[in-house]
């Protein structure tokens, strides 16, 4: 992998602020997992920092259009890569004004995604929660998903999980088509009164629509126990159950958005024992692992599969980069 | 007739197969050698160590600036021990030149990095006076001649037979004092410079930018700055072996600091934008080089 130039297909406002670029990256759309990120650097040379830009979208040449269910890839979408980001800043200003036909320098994939852990295997039931511009990776995610259920090639193989995404918006939800072509239920909020069906954050939406969802639910095939023995999760047999492969639970969570949504989801999941996949955001220096500018503090979680250093502080805490170890960390790990 | 210069340099005994250096703080080998073998370049400078491990600051650690960047990572590092075998051995095998930036709050702890870096393999050290992000020790070391002083004749009775550098901060009203301080108490040679301390305000909040405050600029913004100092101090000492680094993006940018007086070249803030950089700047300082000598520049 190496930093280079890509032709930007598209660059198009999707809502109030938030824009969606599309880049003729084939290598990196094959290469790409969700949750991971790409940094996108900017021309002119006064703003030299990269913008990482989590990955929404990533058509690979092939295959992506075999599965009328896996959504709306078309050909103009083969071998692109999507990023879609919010202007907060000048930074973000200037990718929006970049246009179809220009060149954009990037480097990518980054970083350690949502099923990038040892064991992974698909679990029976997915919840996607998504704040604002954390959204767009839930939506690559819920397509890599439905990409892996059935096997074939390199797919993870194993049924169908269902998918059930919690929106959280600012005002008008956008997406949501997006979402309801690999979803089984797409719940959205907003905090503006009337723009969303419920009214609120997004919390509050998982409590109205599924409080009591827990770790372990009766399926017809029957779940395996809680609390597997970590040398079972660890075994990396592909041939055990949901449950072992996804440290022991049914379901897995997945979230990416403010860091006080993802707090309270956290706490949300912890109390039910959903175990969360959450996917952080931090200022980067270089976010290939190299400056040590975006770290956060995490704790051990020895019966979870995670990324970097293990704590060696008397608090039981060790710091980790979010653009290499993460930034997708286990809920539990975070220390909020 | 401008001076010509060899592609490889001896470094205070140490032969570099480049004049390029990574500059401390920017390489990383689990992340970095996925970009470039490290054997590539001249020399790789390790982030700085310090005997125990240092947690480093705060986020938010960087600030954007114009044609540069504020950092104030804290020389967060996972200390001697885990240096020795996370760091230092995977680059050894690699085959690379590796200088130790060497960190402490105190002269012991500086002594007792250099003490155990003595018999170790790494190449040289970099004695770091200049860091403006730490609380205590950093530049407390660097902006007073005698203090300099002081520190590197500790250090050199610790160091066994490895090389000293001395990274001098420019954050001093005569970087010459120090450079002829920090060599008359028994420096091998010097690099120079480090970064310039800065700050930037949140025009939302009114607060610094950085949790840390004030951090220190680097990138093409101080690249005149540094030319300016490494031309003064190789005024003042003409044979001290000197590293030039400050904003080096290309390998024109790198040659002018081997006209400005530098032996060899410091990649820091480019290799943050483009991991593959450094190789990609010696590439581009070889090719002057060649053509100059084609030339008969």
């Amino acid at each position: 992998m190496r930093k280079e130039s890509y032709a930007i297909v598209s660059n198009a406002c999707v809502a109030d602020g938030v824009f969606e670029m599309r880049i003729a990256a084939p290598e990196m759309a094959a290469g790409a997992t969700p949750g991971q990120f790409v940094n996108l650097y900017l021309p002119g040379g006064a703003m030299l920092l990269p913008r990482p830009i989590s990955i929404a979208g990533a058509d690979a040449d092939e295959g992506a259009a075999t599965d009328p269910s896996a959504g709306a890839a078309t050909d103009a979408d083969a071998g692109t890569v999507t990023l879609t980001y919010a202007v907060v800043g000048a930074g973000t200003a200037a990718l929006a004004a970049m246009r179809a036909g220009e060149t954009v320098d990037a480097l990518g994939p980054l970083g350690i995604g949502f099923f990038d852990y040892h064991g992974f295997v698909l679990p029976r039931r997915v919840l996607l929660i998504g704040g604002g511009v954390g959204i767009p990776p839930l939506r690559f995610a819920a397509k890599w998903l439905r990409g892996q259920a059935g096997g074939g090639g390199d797919s993870a193989g194993g049924a169908a999980p269902r998918i059930d995404a919690f929106l959280g918006f600012r005002a008008e939800p956008w997406y949501l088509a997006e979402f309801e072509a690999v979803c089984d239920q797409v719940h959205a909020s907003s905090d503006t009164a009337g723009a969303a069906p419920f009214h609120g954050n997004v919390v509050d939406l998982l409590n109205a629509r599924c409080a009591d969802l827990t770790s372990n639910e009766p399926t017809e095939a029957g779940g395996e126990p809680a609390g597997e023995s970590a040398d079972a999760r660890h075994s990396g047999s592909s041939d055990g159950s949901a449950a072992e492969g996804n440290v022991g639970s049914d379901i897995l969570a997945l979230a990416c958005g403010p860091r006080p949504m993802l707090a309270a989801a956290a706490a949300w999941c912890a109390a039910r024992g959903i175990p969360l996949r959450t996917s952080l955001e931090e200022r980067m220096g270089c976010g290939y692992g190299a400056c040590a500018a975006c770290t956060c503090r995490m704790r051990a979680v020895p019966h979870l599969p995670t990324e970097g250093p293990k704590p060696q502080t008397p608090d039981g805490t060790v710091r980790k980069k979010v653009c290499a170890h993460g930034p997708v960390f286990w809920g539990e790990e975070v220390v909020w | 007739m401008k001076k010509q210069f060899d592609v490889g340099v001896d470094i205070c005994g140490v032969p570099w197969k480049n004049r390029i250096a990574a500059a401390s703080g920017t390489y990383n080998f689990r992340e970095s050698s996925r970009y470039y073998d490290p054997a590539e370049i001249g020399c790789i400078t390790t982030k700085g160590v310090s005997p125990e491990p240092w947690a480093g600051n705060e986020t938010p650690k960087v600030a954007e600036t114009p044609g540069g960047m504020l950092n104030a990572i804290g020389l967060a590092n996972r200390g001697l021990k885990g240096y020795l075998s996370h760091d230092l051995k995977p680059l050894k095998d690699a085959g690379a030149t590796v200088m130790a930036n060497v960190v402490g709050h105190t002269t012991e702890e500086y002594c007792a990095v250099a003490e155990g870096l003595a018999d170790s393999d790494v190449d040289l050290l970099e004695l770091n006076i200049s860091c403006p992000n730490v609380k205590e020790g950093g530049i407390a070391f660097g902006t007073d001649p005698r203090t300099a002083a002081a520190l590197v004749r500790e250090v050199k009775k610790r160091s066994g037979r490895k090389p000293v550098l001395v990274k001098l901060s420019p954050n001093v009203t005569s970087i010459t004092d120090i450079a002829k301080a920090v060599c008359d108490a028994g420096a091998d040679g010097l690099s120079l410079i480090n970064t310039l301390i800065g700050m930037r305000i949140d025009l939302k909040t009114g607060e610094p930018v950085l949790a840390n405050g004030t951090g220190g600029l680097s990138g093409p913004a101080i690249h005149p700055v540094a030319i300016r100092m490494v031309y003064e101090v190789r005024k003042a000492l003409p044979s001290i072996p000197i590293i030039g680094m400050g904003g080096v993006m290309t390998g024109a940018d790198a040659y002018e600091f081997l006209l400005a007086g530098a032996d060899a070249v410091a990649v820091g803030t480019a290799a943050l934008l483009d991991p593959a950089a450094p190789p990609r700047i010696a590439r581009e300082l070889e090719t002057i080089l060649f053509d100059n000598r084609a030339n008969g520049v």
